[in-house]
């Protein structure tokens, strides 16, 4: 298979006692792969995350995606690079308040020269019906529910029809149920050939990940391939996902 | 130019969330920058053509009633075309603007990630 993501002996502090948040992490992320990874607070993983996405410059190490070396690029081909292959999806507040969920989706593709803005209204519209919440384009982000909003974020991230979509603790701030229609959409994608690298430390979520990847003190203490396990037994892959979490002491 | 700037600062650490969002999605520090430039030119713009209007209407019937009540016979405004007109909006324009493209820095310094964790 395909690698889209490789990084090389990644090193970041953050403090000045020089305590390291990643600590010689190297990995790869095959295309069209479902990466989840988890961790306990403080264990480096949203950095990781970060750092994969060419947002926060490692103080060592390399990162390519799709044979570019994203981790030493200047601003703007960063920003550029960001903008056409990857999308991004936060935790449900990281959208914009003075704007509608419309517009929120159409920001990440405001100058794209490709299509003209009906295109892209009609673009945001489908992806709008596709995540369920067609017909709450014009609300404010304050007038719809945890879930719909994390659907926005995603249609957010789907915009630009990124190959990676990096994903920060998406459920993070939502119900159980949520969580998991959420995560069956980040399923849905997945199958359509989207690489997702998703971060979460609820092992119900990684669950529905091919592999996941256990971080500890900024290291990589484990790496499971979860994709032998069947798709239709999700009680199953949650448990498993949990005995391997408590097997790595996350 | 220092009020303009430190406004300005203010503003930006408000919206350091939605900056720090924008940035992820890939947005770069000189367009997040344009848009504060436009915003103060808007304001700026708007605030020196009130400015002319009011000076060229009202003006001249306050500022006459204020000194009459001082006890100044006549008064009148003498027109200077070129200060009005070009020297007064620039003194207000040119820093304006040179404090908008100042805080491009402070727009750099968002750190995306950590920004939009909070």
């Amino acid at each position: 298979m395909e690698i889209i993501i490789e990084a090389k002996n990644l090193n970041k502090t953050y403090n000045a006692k020089g305590e390291k948040v990643l600590n010689n992490v190297s990995l790869e992320i095959q295309k069209g792969s479902f990466t989840v990874i988890m961790g306990p607070s403080g264990s480096g993983k949203s950095t990781l995350l970060y750092t994969l996405s060419g947002m926060e410059m490692p103080d060592a190490g390399t990162v390519t995606m799709m044979g570019k070396k994203i981790s030493s690029l200047p601003e703007k081909q960063s920003a550029l690079i960001r903008r056409e292959t990857m999308g991004f999806v936060f935790q449900q507040t990281a959208l914009l308040k003075n704007l509608n969920l419309l517009d929120n989706v159409l920001l990440p593709v405001w100058d794209a020269k490709k299509n003209s803005l009906p295109e892209k209204k009609q673009r945001a519209l489908d992806l709008f019906a596709k995540t369920g919440i067609q017909g709450l384009e014009s609300r404010m982000i304050n007038e719809v529910s945890g879930g719909q909003l994390q659907r926005a974020g995603i249609c957010r991230a789907l915009m630009g029809n990124p190959d990676v979509i990096f994903c920060d603790e998406p459920t993070g701030a939502l119900n159980s149920a949520s969580a998991q229609e959420c995560m069956a959409l980040f399923y849905s994608i997945n199958q359509e050939g989207k690489t997702i690298i998703l971060v979460t430390h609820d092992a119900s979520v990684a669950s529905w990940a091919d592999r996941i990847l256990f971080m500890r003190d900024g290291v990589i203490v484990g790496d499971e391939d979860l994709s032998r396990l069947r798709r239709d037994n999700l009680e199953i892959r949650a448990e498993t996902a949990m005995n391997l979490s408590k097997q790595y002491k996350i | 130019m220092l009020v303009t700037w430190l406004s300005l600062r203010l503003l930006v650490g408000k919206e350091t969330h939605s900056l720090a969002i924008m940035k992820a999605i890939g947005f770069t520090a000189d367009e997040l920058t344009c848009q504060y430039i436009v915003r103060v030119s808007i304001i700026v713009l708007l605030s020196l053509s009130a400015g002319l209007l009011l000076s060229n209407t009202l003006g001249e019937l306050l500022a006459g009633a204020l000194l009459r009540s001082f006890g100044s016979a006549a008064f009148s405004f003498k027109q200077n075309i070129f200060f009005a007109f070009t020297a007064a909006p620039l003194i207000i324009l040119v820093p304006s603007l040179g404090s908008a493209l100042l805080i491009k820095t402070k727009i750099r310094s968002i750190t995306t990630a950590q920004s939009i964790r909070v």
